[in-house]
């Protein structure tokens, strides 16, 4: 099984505290934690109840390490002031509550994990999945070693995702290829007009650029992907 | 609105029975003030402005039922009419004094009205009803007095009517009331009354009579009196002493002057005029100069008490047309308050039924909504899970679970797993901050596959900043459909999102190098249709064109 690996007699947080509101996560994240020796871990199912637990530990100066916390709850029909994982992970930075936060979510939206990790910044971010149990352990380990851990299949995340951006010079470009000029001679029209990418190398890697993009072998072909994208 | 209603007119109130006495109190404190004033006028023979404000006063008290006040301000009128000369006016005007006293009862002012209708009618020649008059004001009194001066009265018209016994006898038995002393004046007049008429009588105690008036008269400096007592000197004396008979007439002509008596200075002259001397010319030419001013003076009375009485009518009508157009405007206004009233409250309910009809048509909107996304999801579900779902459940079945077969197991399961993580995130919440164009590019860019390269061109064109958050999650929405519809079904490679925005207008173009639309599926089928629903509901177009090859969408939507 994956546990077999973790009996390891290493330094690990003492206090956790975990909000998860489905029970089934929940058993699973504590047959994971009950590995871990010498460490106390507290479940919560709700916010609410998960800050006010953290609060309380911290008044009596015997406060939580960690926290491995979900993002979405089942809305509930108490009077809920938290409601959603990023609001508690919110107040408890609000707060200057000195607690390590792991999000432990099948939220998989980048600006949302950019969010929690850049903005928040949050210790670590792991993905539910069929991978979660070995990657969450490995996550706390990273997080006590004061390192930011995010799942590797969500790595990618880590930075904006990156789109072709097509501009207006370079739809120009095309535009003068479609009416038969050469690259020469795009840049001498750009040169006239006293537009600002006008060396021959600017204008040469667009082109390069948009040949990629639209997958076209050659300049005609380019010219010809692009009249049937209706972009010229 | 019934109650904002009830407000609005609640503002008319009516006097109450306690407002009435309030306002009795204060008209009364009012009325006194105006009659003092009005009394004050009278003592000062400011005779025009007292019979105004007497006028006033009388329906004043009418006004307020008090016949009592009323009778005496009429009385007063009548007083001042017979002070000009005005007798027949002024006979008219005691006779409605006379009805208003009478409603009181016994009113003392009864009797002074007596007195003066009688006056009036000894002046008109009516003898017998001026005696007549005296005799109800001497039946109405208890004020020996009244009573003395009522009979001296009488007698005096016996005098009049040659009846000189009768009045001397009326005049001796005056003389003998023990009361008379009290009355100084009236004893001085009924003294000088029994010497005239023994003089009538050719009797030699009239001298006597005539004295001991002249001197009581002197005494206490009564003037008038004294005017008629210096007369009767005259007709003693005009026959037998004429120098001595006009000193008399001079000496009453001057007193009159000094009181600005015009009759009684008329009388002397007339004496002066009758009676031989060498100003006798001169005497009848100012007695007729007077007698006609006087003939005017009396005219132009008649005429200005007239006016006066006319114009207090007409302002009293003019009074009553203002209040009845006071009536009628407050009627108006209530009128006009009543329409307002129900202009509002029809204003109100017509806004209430749109704002219903509005709620009700964007709940069924909404509804419509939610149900095509409910079918939408379910559709889902079966498709992508139920299917993979039930082929698990054959495969678990069939098979001994041996360890190779458990692996396959969780990898099958594992897959179900990110379909339904798929699923989940289809339909989740949109960040739609200012963060919205960050959230929308990598919406996109999750279908930027190695082997699918979408492209977005001037992505920047748009001032998302601008744009309401209902509109930028339709926007998200429809592409996010169009991508969905791109991967499953058109096997397209190249996709090229174009955005621009003129005048506010906002359009997007969508097109891909793939298979295109089997226009028999668009509807429903894709999910396409939902789209189309989303941009509707925010007054914008969405239109397909297939005929280039691929599929090329223009959505165009107004900021």
């Amino acid at each position: 099984m994956y546990f077999s690996h973790i009996n390891e007699k290493t330094l690990m947080f003492k206090k956790i505290i975990v909000a998860e509101d489905i029970d089934s996560i929940s058993h699973g994240l504590k047959a994971l934690l009950d590995q871990l020796d010498n460490t106390v871990v507290t479940y919560t199912k709700y916010c609410d109840e998960t800050f006010l637990k953290i609060k309380r530990a911290q008044q009596d100066n015997n406060p939580f390490e960690l926290l491995i916390t979900d993002l979405s709850f089942k809305t509930s029909h108490m009077d809920v002031r938290l409601t959603s994982g990023e609001q508690l992970i919110e107040q408890l930075k609000k707060e200057n509550f000195d607690i390590a936060i792991i999000a432990y979510s099948i939220d998989e939206r980048g600006y949302n994990i950019r969010y929690l990790l850049d903005d928040q910044e949050i210790n670590g971010y792991v993905a539910k999945g069929r991978e979660s149990t070995p990657d969450l352990l490995k996550a706390i380990k990273a997080v006590y070693n004061g390192e930011k851990y995010i799942s590797p299949h969500l790595a990618h995340l880590k930075k904006p995702a990156m789109l072709t951006d097509i501009d207006h010079f370079d739809l120009e470009i095309i535009k003068l290829l479609a009416d038969g000029l050469s690259q020469n001679e795009i840049v001498e029209d750009f040169k006239r007009k006293g537009k600002k990418a006008s060396s021959i190398s600017s204008v040469e890697k667009r082109i390069i650029k948009m040949k990629a993009s639209l997958k076209a072998r050659n300049t005609t072909h380019l010219v010809s992907i692009a009249k049937d994208l209706g972009l010229v | 609105m019934l109650l904002f209603l009830a407000l609005a007119f609640s503002c008319r109130k009516e006097p109450t029975a306690k407002d009435a006495k309030t306002i009795d109190r204060e008209a009364y404190s009012k009325i006194s003030k105006e009659h003092n004033s009005a009394l004050a006028d009278y003592r000062n023979k400011n005779y025009e402005a007292a019979y105004k404000r007497f006028l006033k006063l009388k329906n004043d008290y009418l006004a307020l039922n008090d016949f009592s006040g009323a009778g005496y301000s009429t009385y007063l009128m009548a007083a001042i009419q017979w002070n000009y000369g005005d007798y027949i006016s002024s006979e008219s005007t005691a006779v409605e004094a006379l009805q208003y006293l009478k409603k009181t009862g016994k009113d003392d002012n009864l009797i002074s009205v007596y007195v003066l209708l009688g006056r009036i009618s000894r002046k008109v020649f009516d003898y017998e009803n001026a005696i007549k008059s005296y005799e109800n004001a001497i039946n109405l009194s208890n004020d020996s007095t009244s009573i003395n001066i009522a009979r001296n009265n009488i007698a005096s018209i016996y005098a009049d009517t040659q009846q000189y016994d009768k009045a001397l006898q009326l005049l001796l038995h005056i003389q003998k009331s023990k009361y008379l002393d009290d009355d100084i004046v009236t004893k001085a007049r009924v003294l000088d009354n029994i010497g005239a008429t023994y003089f009538k009588l050719n009797k030699p105690e009239a001298l006597g009579f005539l004295k001991h008036g002249l001197e009581l008269r002197k005494k206490v400096n009564d003037e008038e009196g004294l005017v008629s007592s210096y007369l009767n000197y005259y007709d003693f004396y005009k026959d037998e002493n004429h120098s001595l008979a006009i000193s008399y007439a001079i000496k009453a002509y001057t007193t009159a002057y000094k009181i600005r008596n015009s009759e009684k200075k008329l009388n002397a002259l007339k004496a002066l005029a009758y009676t031989p001397s060498d100003d006798r010319d001169k005497y009848f030419k100012a007695f007729l100069k007077l007698n006609d001013s006087l003939y005017i003076a009396q005219s132009k009375a008649k005429l200005e008490f007239a006016k006066i009485r006319y114009d207090y009518a007409n302002a009293q009508a003019e009074l009553e047309a203002q209040k009845v157009q006071t009536r009628l405007q407050d009627e108006k206004d209530s009128l006009h308050k009543l329409l307002l009233g129900m202009g509002i409250v029809f204003a109100v309910g017509i806004a209430i039924l749109i704002i219903y009809l509005l709620r009700a048509r964007h709940k069924r909107a909404k509804v419509l909504e939610v149900y095509n996304t409910e079918n939408r999801i379910s559709k889902k579900i079966h498709d992508e899970l139920a299917n993979d779902v039930f082929n698990i459940m054959s495969f678990a079945e069939s098979r001994d679970i041996s360890l190779a077969g458990q692996q396959k197991l969780i990898q099958d399961l594992d897959t179900i797993y990110q379909k339904t993580r798929d699923i989940s995130r289809e339909n989740n919440t949109i960040d739609t901050s200012e963060k919205f164009d960050s959230v929308l590019k990598e919406m996109l860019a999750d279908y930027n596959t190695g082997t699918i390269n979408v492209m977005i061109i001037s992505f920047d064109n748009i001032p998302w900043n601008e744009i309401d958050g209902h509109k930028k999650i339709t926007v998200y929405r429809v592409l996010q459909e169009l991508m969905v519809n791109m991967k499953k079904h058109s096997h397209a490679d190249l996709v090229a999102i174009k955005f621009e925005c003129e005048n506010r207008q906002v359009s997007i173009r969508y097109s891909d190098n793939g298979t295109g639309l089997d226009t028999g599926k668009l509807n429903y089928k894709n999910g396409l249709q939902n789209a189309e629903n989303r941009i509707s509901a925010i007054d914008g177009s969405l239109t397909f064109d297939t005929s280039t090859g691929g599929l090329k969408v223009n959505c165009t939507f107004p900021i």
